[in-house]
């Protein structure tokens, strides 16, 4: 498989674009919210002066496309701004929490797609039989259940009547990890992180499992998969090389967008079980009016989001070796 | 002994409707080495039979009565695990939608591979090497191995899949319209591979096709289906000459004739009957202009007439043969009363 340079060069413009775009609403749609970005912020004893002051540190005294320009600029030397709370840098205070996120994101989403695609082949080869329809009832049970109900049920049971797991946060109480390589490795850590990233997991989970026993369904009923069998090959190999094979296709895809969705889905989860992530950060960064903070983690989010669309195009086209460059041109 | 025998035959469907009797009653059989045409028009149950045969069917389908000896062996009575050895090794298929049978996420060679390691017992080495050769068999460049099947055109793939289907070298080969979806030039070229190939690798071969003109120029024998049921058998050249069904005479006007420029096309008025209910008597009767009372009220018994062509037709008027052929040809026979 040769990748195509061309096509990625002209894929991953395209993604800037993308983000430019984004990054020009995100900065718009904070400055026409009604009233001074600063009010909340500026405490009214402050002396006229110390107010202009101010405002002069975070260059609100200048005209609005002024500003954006300078907004433009900063982004393209990766400065994001200075948070109004943390009164540190917008991209160490996210950098701060995204790893928390990331790990329940990429633990979640493992669980989900290998436990999803497993599950959908299943139910495709149980198609017509009970098993199928108790099956399709339970995903679309847990699909449909809230977050935070499966969340709190889920604490309710293993946390406080089993006592079993903990509750919140990333580690007991008072400790810190030396270092990211020393909380990622530690056991601890991973404790605390279960039970947030099951119950994300479970969400996560119908969408890969229909998808994939939908599609499955459909590859079943191929002529490619009907020959097989008349091929002599074992109902296993059929099942797996011929139909799986090609219906997780469209899967891969749903799950790199999933990723997207998946940082969404932490601003539930990451409150249900107060665990620092960006999800967390967003919703106090909103609450407490921290307008640089707030855009920054929503750029970031969208970063992510277009990124792993970018990916997801990428991997197609080495699964499916139908795409072709001219196909995506 | 034949290589192949069925015996009254009979593939269901389960349908919302009620039971489709999609094949019924159908018995043939075929020698070494020889070649029989299946002919009839679409839904005739030529393709439900040869997935009975094999016995890879839809899910709503079964076989109620029958029997299908190969070599001696009732194929519907083994157990599903020893049927998988006979399926490429013994019995092969040039699929009907030659066109997709080959998987699209890996090149064509896989398929290859796959069958000749896991049904053949070669080496991956050993593999390649008859790859190549099947290739060169078909007419088809070994360079080309490595492609994917969307790379491949219409009749590339056709001989895809006939190299594939000769790949274990098997006794019996049946080809499903394996050249109904490709132009009359490509068409040509692959018929005159498929008689090439017999002749030199003496297999038998079923040939399923709606198409008489296909059977004429490469079959020794022919059944003529209509409707799950067998109207008539023989050699090829007894059937299309001395033609004993309606229906085959009917088939026979609806193909042009090189031999005869002026011959006027006829086709047959109707359509084929619903197999959940099918009429009481012969089958094609309500389509028949030669029907009699009694075509529509009984079923008429397979009889037949020539014993060294093994010709026969199940008609209640095979002793007025000569009269309805004469008959057939006229266009006014076949016009609605």
């Amino acid at each position: 498989m040769t990748l195509n340079w061309k096509y990625i060069g002209r894929r991953f413009g395209q993604m800037l674009l993308t983000l430019w775009i984004i990054a020009t609403i995100l900065f718009f749609v904070f400055r026409l919210m009604p009233g001074n970005p600063l009010t909340a912020y500026i405490d009214p004893n402050f002396t006229k002066e110390q107010q202009e002051i101010l405002l002069e540190q975070f260059g609100l005294d200048k005209p609005l496309f002024q500003q954006y320009l300078v907004f433009l600029l900063n982004l393209l030397q990766g400065n994001l701004g200075t948070s109004f709370v943390y009164r540190d840098d917008v991209l160490r205070v996210v950098a701060r929490v995204l790893p928390n996120t990331l790990y329940l994101m990429l633990f979640s989403l493992i669980i989900a797609y290998v436990v999803g695609v497993l599950g959908g082949i299943l139910l495709a080869w149980l198609r017509g039989k009970k098993g199928e329809t108790v099956g399709i009832i339970l995903t679309l049970f847990t699909r449909s259940a809230p977050q935070f109900w499966v969340g709190m049920l889920v604490l309710a049971i293993f946390s406080f009547r089993l006592g079993w797991l903990p509750s919140s946060g990333t580690g007991p109480a008072g400790v810190t990890y030396a270092s990211e390589w020393a909380k990622f490795t530690s056991p601890v850590f991973w404790k605390y992180m279960l039970l947030p990233s099951l119950t994300l997991a479970i969400y996560l989970l119908g969408l890969p499992l229909l998808l994939m026993r939908t599609n499955m369904v459909e590859t079943m009923e191929e002529s490619y998969v009907t020959i097989a069998r008349m091929r002599g090959l074992s109902e296993r190999r059929v099942m797996l090389k011929y139909a799986a094979r090609n219906a997780i296709l469209p899967v891969v895809t749903a799950m790199a967008v999933g990723f997207g969705y998946a940082i969404g889905g932490n601003v539930v989860i990451e409150n249900v079980f107060s665990w620092p992530g960006l999800g967390r950060l967003l919703v106090d960064a909103v609450t407490m009016s921290d307008y640089p903070l707030a855009q920054g983690a929503f750029l970031l989010a969208a970063a992510i989001m277009v990124f792993m669309n970018f990916v997801a195009d990428l991997l197609y086209s080495v699964l499916d070796p139908r795409i072709t460059v001219e196909d995506m041109g | 002994m034949s290589l192949l025998d069925v015996r009254d035959m009979r593939v269901y469907y389960k349908t919302k409707k009620g039971i489709a009797q999609a094949v019924d009653g159908v018995s043939f059989s075929v020698e070494p080495g020889q070649s029989l045409g299946l002919v009839g028009e679409s839904g005739c149950g030529k393709s439900t039979m040869v997935n009975g045969i094999i016995r890879v069917m839809a899910k709503n389908a079964f076989i109620p009565s029958g029997e299908v000896l190969f070599d001696g062996q009732d194929l519907t009575l083994l157990p599903e695990k020893e049927m998988r050895n006979v399926r490429w090794r013994d019995l092969s298929l040039i699929p009907q939608a030659a066109m997709d049978s080959l998987n699209p996420v890996y090149p064509v060679e896989d398929a290859f591979t796959e069958v000749l390691t896991l049904k053949g017992n070669m080496t991956k080495k050993e593999a390649h090497a008859r790859t190549v050769e099947l290739f060169t068999m078909v007419g088809l460049d070994p360079d080309r191995l490595g492609n994917f099947p969307h790379e491949y055109s219409g009749g590339m793939k056709q001989r895809a899949a006939i190299a594939l289907a000769l790949a274990l070298e098997p006794r019996l080969v049946i080809a499903d319209e394996p050249v109904t979806a490709l132009d009359v030039i490509v068409q040509r070229q692959v018929l005159n591979e498929l008689k090439r190939l017999r002749s030199e690798l003496n297999l038998a071969l079923i040939m399923i096709t709606h198409d008489i003109s296909v059977v004429a120029e490469t079959c020794d024998n022919i059944v003529v289906m209509y409707a799950g049921k067998v109207v008539e058998k023989g050699s090829t050249q007894e059937v299309l000459e001395n033609p004993l069904h309606p229906y085959t005479m009917g088939l026979e006007n609806a193909f042009p004739d090189p031999r005869q420029q002026d011959k006027e096309l006829i086709s047959i008025e109707g359509s084929p009957p619903d197999l959940v209910n099918p009429p009481s008597g012969c089958r094609f009767a309500p389509r028949c202009p030669f029907a009699m009372e009694r075509c529509l009220a009984e079923e008429p018994p397979y009889e037949e007439v020539d014993e060294e062509h093994q010709h026969g037709a199940a008609c209640f008027r095979l002793s007025e043969t000569l009269k309805l052929q004469k008959l057939a040809k006229e266009v006014e026979t076949w016009q609605p009363a």
